[in-house]
């Protein structure tokens, strides 16, 4: 499996889209013979339970894991209540320790890849863009404590802050400016069993979990020439791996809520080649202390209410559904809308060529009132498509 | 119908009717001369425009440009870059050239045709889809069909490539196909990852271009760190301008780089070649001048074959100004003709000459991968109304005479004359001459890029116009000059009784021959004196008994460099007596790109390559007491930037401004854009590379060159070895091959002149019909009238000739000691080239004879009646 997930992921990264014309699909070509070589056969180190989390050195980069990433979503509004949302995703792909990095002249060290998106409600307008970088010039991701970089995107934690301050700052093209402040509100949450998540029946196929559910957001957004000052709420993931898939499983449906009362709940659902969710599928609720319940996620918990299909990649996603999960704090089912914000929020992925949804929604309760807001993610959903090396 | 329209008719369409060949000869005349300007500005411009091979070839153009005025960055600087740039969002792609060798060649010559290897940032490159994001959708989409294929990672000496459609049919290689080529003195394999597609209509992906990814090509060369350029793309959108001009403010001044937007870089390296193509663009519109004695001389014999027509419609109250319109109106149509002509020719020409301008900006200035020139609208414009304004301009005496001239006159005139006699004015003339020494001794015009000597152009056409008025005078003196050597034979006096009232056409044919053969001939004085030049240069500089480079390093362009590991082991060989290595980096010093060469010596005065125009007079105890290396600097670096001995400059190095003082001037060659030489020492540490771009080995007396060079070659792969005597010649090759297109030129040129003597003739006897009815009736046999036709022209081609030859030195002085000084900073010791001069007066006199002599035979059998 683990050779699988390796050639797949590297043909999946690799075959980053040509942008341009004869000569640039050729540069494609080369990248995927670089890309190719460092991460086929490599030998990398797997997650594995009772693993002694530290913080701050486990906000940073694990260089031994094969692929490591940092996941931030949010609603935002700006004065008069305009609303966003948004996403930063910072991937790090491990070079092939076999090929060697010290080598003379050594290869190119690790393999970076982003995606940041925003979606402005008002104008119904979905902004994202894909960046992918060799580290050490244009990205790097730190060890030791979070500090992210790839070109001008940049995630770190702040150092000298009193609690897990983070900063974030970003662009889209030359449309979107984004500069965020993130200030956690709860302590950190390991999912999983102490943040060891399983993801396949292979026990190798797993990964360190850590989240920050709640975040305090403040900052500005640079809209085509314009600046607004935003304030609300982000979700942090952050996740190690070196692999988690399993053959069957073909791509997987994810979801951050966070609700009013304070509560939040992470769920994914991993669909096999059946059209049926893994048994690895859970949802977690998050208390007020960050700590996390789990509980396996059966299909019948996630009915699918409305589907939407993309005029540009054809691909259809289940974009609205229906959560129906115990509630811990009740004994009653927990039932959850999830309606989208804009169907549109569909990540072309120029560069990796994988195409997903990941939109902010809202939540309402059995009688349509709102009761707290989503980040989905919908993955696989590509025809051509094999993403299993990705998260979610 | 119209008056005009009527005149039309009446004049020139009954003309073309009744002389298609003499009508179509006009525009070929034009078309030619279009031609070669046409085809030369596509060839400079192909050349030029394969500095930029990246950005057509890829399509996407970068906004800036980073470039070190070392030469070179390494990746720390990158990191300094970065960081500037901070929230800036913009794709910078690190770029790495070489040049490199196809290993398969069996040639060994110093300019084999090598390969421009072009290392990208795959990476960073493929961010660029999200500024092109619709066509990238498309093209994704069918690129997905192509399966992509891995490399075989065995060997890690195998690296990937990509190469152009016509590389894979000339080499008979598909996807997974080995290139074997040789990347400074080491042979690589690289391995066809994609071949990209030709497209129709488009200039394709040269077949010298190969792209690798920027990590490969660092493992190849075996230079972890070195960066030549950085690409900076900003993405579109709302505040592309915004983040433009951030960028340029966050970079602005920082002495270890230099900003440019992709067009300043362009013109950068086009304006190394400024001073070579305005030359060739020059020269190029010599035939179309030549060209332009033709019409003339054309129009002039239609307008006085017309003249009893003329004057009958001036009788009949035709005014000058519309009769003066019909015939400009014909000049037109030449013009338009001919011009359309020669488009279609220069273009196919266009297509042979840029390959020998590549080479030659190749040899001379920088690696252009330019293979086929591309169409382009502006030079079609550009060369459609040259044409046209010659034509008009040649049609405009002729035209204004026949206007202008009273019917009563042109009655009383019948049909000699023409409006060359008026302007037949040979003091004229020498005063324009003598106001041509003048505008010689102007200074030039200096500019950014260097100096452009207008003085002297001016200087060359005024000598030209000048060689127009006197040269036709001159028919009147031949024959009495040539009388008393001739006697009195009957064919003789027949054809020098022509000469004597010489028609207006004897005269501008005479006059375009001149102009021919004296820009031929001064073209011709230029290259034999450079090549004196350059040969006792060479004698004075090459001594060495063996010299060694990379394969196919035979001029400044070439990148390919040996490596120490290679030169030291090359240096011990037992039977060598000494070693000289010599490297090569190219800088930027006062914002032009100029070279900085490291001497085997450290004190000058010991360099045995120089020959010294200002010898070092060197001052060591000043010298120990500043620390400063001691810098020999070539003459063309002194006219460029004006220093002398004495003088301390500060060169840019990867480690920051370093000073020298400048001890002495020397003589080279190779290249005009300068050359500052440093004890070899001194600027490897300065640039932390010990490689060398050729080394020469004085072998200990009594040993065989031959041997040792093959004993060498044995061990060492990617070298090539000459001896001295091989090198001098492949030098004084290259010399030649870099004037080819001059010669092509110059032959074009008398061709022409040539070819209107011909015409010239065939109108003249067409005239004097009647005259050979007469001769014939006499008695004369109809070779004796061919040979007095031959004999004739004969005299008006010496006399052409004569008058170009004065003016060829001229010229020759002109470009010896004015124009190349100025342009290009290098004294040259003028010579003459006799041999080349002989050369051109027998061709000139056998097809003189050859084409003359039918003509007078033809005419000598034509009736009369057919004409009359």
């Amino acid at each position: 499996m683990k050779r699988r997930f390796n050639q797949r992921f590297g043909e999946e990264v690799n075959t980053a889209r040509r942008w341009s014309s004869r000569v640039a699909l050729g540069v494609i070509y080369l990248l995927q013979t670089v890309v190719g070589m460092q991460l086929e056969g490599a030998a990398h180190a797997i997650a594995r339970p009772g693993y002694q989390f530290n913080f701050p050195r486990d906000y940073g980069s694990h260089p031994d894991f094969k692929i490591e990433w940092w996941y931030v979503t949010g609603h935002l509004k700006s004065e008069g209540d305009r609303r966003f949302g948004y996403q930063a995703t910072f991937f790090r792909l491990a070079a092939d320790s076999a090929i060697s990095r010290e080598g003379n002249p050594p290869l190119p060290q690790d393999i970076h890849l982003a995606h940041m998106a925003l979606l402005d409600l008002k104008t119904k307008k979905f902004y994202h863009q894909e960046r992918l970088q060799q580290s050490p010039w244009m990205a790097s991701a730190k060890k030791g404590d979070m500090e992210l970089k790839n070109g001008n995107w940049k995630l770190r934690r702040i150092a000298d802050s009193e609690g897990p301050d983070f900063e974030l700052q970003g662009s889209i093209l030359a449309d979107v400016n984004l500069n965020m402040q993130l200030s956690a509100s709860k302590p950190i949450t390991l999912f999983g069993n102490k943040g060891y998540s399983r993801k396949g029946s292979d026990p190798g196929a797993a990964s360190y979990y850590m989240t920050f559910t709640r975040l305090q957001t403040t900052g500005s957004i640079r809209l085509k020439g314009k600046s607004l000052k935003v304030r609300g709420w982000s979700w942090m993931d952050h996740e190690v791996s070196s692999s988690q898939l399993a053959p069957q499983q073909v791509g997987w449906d994810w979801l951050s809520i966070r609700l009013n009362d304070g509560r939040d709940i992470m769920a994914y659902r991993m669909r096999t080649t059946r059209k049926e969710a893994d048994p690895f599928s859970t949802f977690a609720w998050v208390d007020a202390n960050g700590d996390a319940s789990h509980q396996r996620l059966l299909d019948e918990m996630w009915k699918v209410k409305r589907l939407w299909t993309s005029p540009q990649t054809k691909n259809t996603y289940p974009v609205e559904v229906e959560l129906n999960i115990p509630d811990p704090d009740s004994d009653n089912v927990f039932q959850a809308h999830i309606v989208p914000l804009y169907d549109g929020q569909e990540m072309l992925g120029h560069l990796s060529r994988i195409e997903y949804w990941e939109g902010a929604c809202d939540v309402l309760d059995a009688k349509g009132r709102t009761i707290g807001e989503a980040y989905m993610e919908l993955a696989g959903y590509g025809g051509e498509s094999d993403l299993s090396a990705l998260k979610r | 119908m119209h008056p005009f329209l009527l005149l039309l008719r009446v004049i020139h369409l009954r003309h073309w009717t009744r002389h298609p060949l003499t009508s179509l000869a006009f525009c070929g005349i034009i078309a030619v001369g279009v031609a070669a300007f046409f085809s030369i500005r596509l060839a400079n411009r192909a050349a030029i425009s394969g500095f930029t091979y990246f950005d057509r070839s890829l399509g996407l153009r970068p906004d800036l440009v980073l470039t070190s005025p070392s030469g070179q960055f390494s990746e720390e600087d990158l990191f300094s870059m970065q960081a500037r740039l901070d929230a800036t969002p913009c794709v910078m792609a690190p770029v790495l050239e070489t040049t490199a060798t196809d290993a398969a060649q069996k040639d060994a010559s110093l300019n084999l045709q090598q390969f421009l290897v072009v290392g990208l940032d795959t990476f960073a490159m493929s961010n660029l889809a999200y500024h092109d994001p619709d066509r990238v959708n498309n093209l994704a989409r069918q690129a997905w069909q192509e399966q992509p294929r891995q490399l075989e990672t065995s060997s890690e000496a195998i690296y990937g490539v990509v190469i152009s459609e016509a590389l894979a049919t000339k080499q008979k290689l598909d996807v997974g196909g080995l290139l074997e080529v040789i990347i400074d003195d080491r042979k690589t394999i690289l391995s066809v990852m994609h071949i990209t597609r030709d497209e129709v209509f488009q200039v394709s992906h040269p077949s010298s271009v190969l792209f690798m990814s920027i990590s490969d090509l660092q493992r190849a060369m075996q230079q972890p760190k070195l960066v030549h350029r950085v690409e900076l793309y900003f993405p579109p959108g709302h505040d592309k301008k915004l983040l433009l001009k951030t960028a340029g403010d966050q970079l602005g001044m920082d002495p270890r780089w230099k900003l440019d937007t992709a067009e300043t870089s362009m013109n950068s390296n086009a304006s190394m070649t400024r001073a070579f193509r305005l030359n060739l663009t020059i020269l190029s519109m010599l035939a179309l001048v030549v060209g332009m004695y033709l019409i003339m001389q054309g129009m002039d014999a239609a307008i006085v074959r017309g003249r009893m027509e003329i004057a009958t419609l001036r009788s009949l109250g035709v005014t000058p100004g519309a009769l003066k319109s019909a015939w400009l109106m014909e000049s037109l149509w030449y013009g338009v003709l001919g011009s359309a002509g020669g488009l279609a020719l220069g273009w196919f020409g266009a297509q042979w000459m840029v390959r020998s301008v590549a080479s030659t900006v190749n040899a001379l200035y920088l690696q252009s991968a330019s293979e086929s020139a591309d169409w382009n609208h502006s030079e079609a414009i550009l060369a459609m109304t040259l044409g046209c304004l010659a034509s008009l301009a040649a049609g405009w005496f002729p035209a204004s005479e026949s206007a202008e001239t009273q019917p009563a006159e042109t009655f009383k005139r019948g049909r000699q004359g023409g409006f060359m006699t008026a302007l037949n004015k040979p003091l004229w003339g020498i005063a324009i001459g003598l106001s041509g020494w003048g505008a010689a001794s102007l200074p030039p015009y200096a500019d950014a890029n260097g100096w452009i000597p207008v003085g002297g152009y001016a200087a060359a056409l005024l000598w030209v116009v000048s060689a127009t008025l006197i040269a036709p005078a001159g028919l009147r003196w031949i024959a009495p000059l040539l009388r008393p050597m001739i006697g009195a034979h009957a064919v003789f006096m027949y054809a020098f009784s022509q000469l004597r009232r010489p028609t207006g056409r004897h005269q501008l044919s005479v006059a375009a021959l001149t102009v021919a053969v004296g820009m031929a001939g001064g073209m011709t004085f230029m290259i034999h004196s450079f090549e004196s030049t350059m040969i006792q240069w060479i004698s004075g500089s090459l001594k060495a008994d063996l010299y060694i480079a990379c394969q196919g390093v035979g001029s400044v362009s070439s990148q390919n460099r040996m490596s120490r590991k290679t030169w030291q082991a090359i240096s011990d060989h037992p039977k060598v007596e000494r070693a000289e290595v010599g490297q090569i980096f190219p800088i930027e010093y006062r914002g032009r790109k100029t070279y900085l060469t490291g001497m085997p010596v450290r004190n000058p005065l010991d360099w045995e390559y120089a020959m010294w125009i200002e010898a070092p007079d060197l001052d060591p105890a000043a010298l120990e007491e500043k620390n400063l290396p001691s810098a020999a600097v070539n003459e063309s670096f002194q006219t460029r930037f004006d220093v002398h001995p004495g003088d301390q400059i500060k060169l840019p190095t990867p480690g920051g401004y370093k000073e020298v003082r400048i001890v002495g001037v020397f003589a080279e060659y190779g290249n005009e854009h300068g050359t500052v030489a440093i004890d070899r020492h001194v600027v490897s540490n300065w640039f932390q590379d010990e490689r060398a771009v050729n080394i020469a080995l004085h072998l200990k007396s009594g040993t065989d060159p031959d041997r040792v060079r093959n004993e060498i070659l044995s061990q060492h792969a990617g070298i090539s070895i000459r001896t001295n005597r091989a090198l001098r010649n492949e030098v004084l090759e290259i010399f030649h091959q870099t004037f080819s297109v001059t010669y092509v030129l110059q032959w074009i040129a008398v061709m022409v002149a040539i070819a209107g003597l011909t015409m010239a003739m065939i109108t003249s006897l067409m005239e004097r019909q009647l005259e050979f009815q007469v001769m014939k009736n006499l008695g004369m046999t109809r070779l004796r009238m061919a040979v007095a036709t031959g004999l004739e022209g004969l005299a008006c081609a010496w006399t052409g000739f004569g008058f170009g030859m004065i003016l060829s030195m001229c010229l020759g002085w002109l470009l010896v000691s004015v124009i190349n000084k100025q342009a290009f900073g290098w004294t040259l010791q003028s010579a003459i080239p006799w041999w080349d001069h002989l050369r051109l007066l027998v061709a000139l006199t056998l097809a003189t004879l050859i084409t003359t002599i039918p003509v007078g035979w033809w005419a000598s059998t034509k009736r009369m009646h057919k004409e009359e």
